[in-house]
């Protein structure tokens, strides 16, 4: 079911739209210079399982391709509503279509947006339309331990802290925790009540699509 | 890891809000830090490396989440119970 709605976000006009940001599905032609300088970023990808390797456009235009060509995940990025500058990325991945469970993870390549509240924005809109439109029933997500700011921002989402996977990664040479969030949809709208009954996608025939196939 | 010898101050932990995350615009201990956005994923960081090194304690993963954060009485309180 969720299965298939995903496939009708990808390459249309498919906008998620935030107060800061909007989202859409990347293309080929997004793999820029600027893209692959993120995933080489040592500070960008401190805490990322990213971290210590080499990437090189090849590999930033296999990932968008097979994301688009992939039936469990949606990719997005993520740009600034005032100049429609490419920031980040966001990735919808479902893990479980019986149940209803999606992972969800981002990335803010471009440092100077850092702590200006786009991730939240991002993430809320995604969530959003992953509760509401995809009948997601549970978003999960997860980090390292010593990875305080996105445990912040798991919690800010209403996710509640589900495990903690002892001795599970590798963080600057030491075994490090791996903490495990999940996010139902009643903790979601609890902190984002504004957002309930109020699409934030265009174009608005997507939930209708999505209303003709579930 | 510091010995805890200091206790929370509102009047310390106000000006290095003020200080570090709203140098143009003075906060009161009553602003809601998170709802106003003055502290987000990546600011909280260094609140935390504030806190941890001033009083000497270690916030527990469990304890990071926005209501521990909201204003400097919350910050607070949330010093004293790990004293």
């Amino acid at each position: 079911m969720t299965k298939t709605l995903l496939s009708h976000c990808k390459g249309s006009r498919f906008r998620l739209v935030g107060e800061k940001i909007w989202l859409r599905p990347l293309t080929v032609d997004d793999a820029t210079g600027r893209y692959l300088s993120w995933l080489n970023n040592a500070q960008v990808n401190e805490y990322s399982s990213r971290s210590g390797k080499v990437f090189k456009k090849q590999d930033v235009v296999d990932f968008i391709s097979s994301a688009n060509n992939s039936k469990e995940r949606l990719l997005l990025g993520i740009f600034t509503k005032d100049d429609d500058y490419h920031i980040g990325n966001l990735q919808i991945t479902i893990i479980d279509l019986l149940c209803g469970i999606a992972d969800i993870a981002n990335l803010i390549g471009e440092r100077e947006y850092w702590g200006k509240g786009v991730i939240k924005d991002a993430d809320s809109q995604a969530v959003h339309f992953g509760f509401t439109a995809l009948r997601i029933n549970k978003f999960i997500m997860g980090n390292i331990a010593p990875h305080r700011a996105s445990t912040f921002k798991s919690r800010s989402l209403g996710a509640k802290l589900e495990g903690r996977l002892r001795n599970h990664a590798m963080h600057n040479e030491q075994l490090v925790d791996v903490l495990r969030f999940g996010l139902l949809e009643e903790e979601f709208y609890s902190k984002f009540s504004h957002l309930i009954g109020r699409p934030t996608w265009t174009p608005n025939n997507v939930s209708a699509l999505i209303r003709k196939t579930t | 890891m510091k010995e805890k010898t200091l206790v929370p101050d509102e009047d310390a932990l106000l000006k290095f809000i003020n200080t570090t995350y709203s140098p143009t615009r003075r906060l009161s201990k009553k602003t809601d830090l998170i709802r106003d956005e003055v502290i987000d994923s990546y600011g909280i960081i260094e609140l935390i490396e504030f806190l941890e090194e001033t009083y000497g304690i270690q916030i527990p993963d469990e304890r990071i989440e926005p209501d521990s954060f909201r204003d400097v009485s919350a910050i607070c309180a949330l010093v004293r119970s790990l004293l």
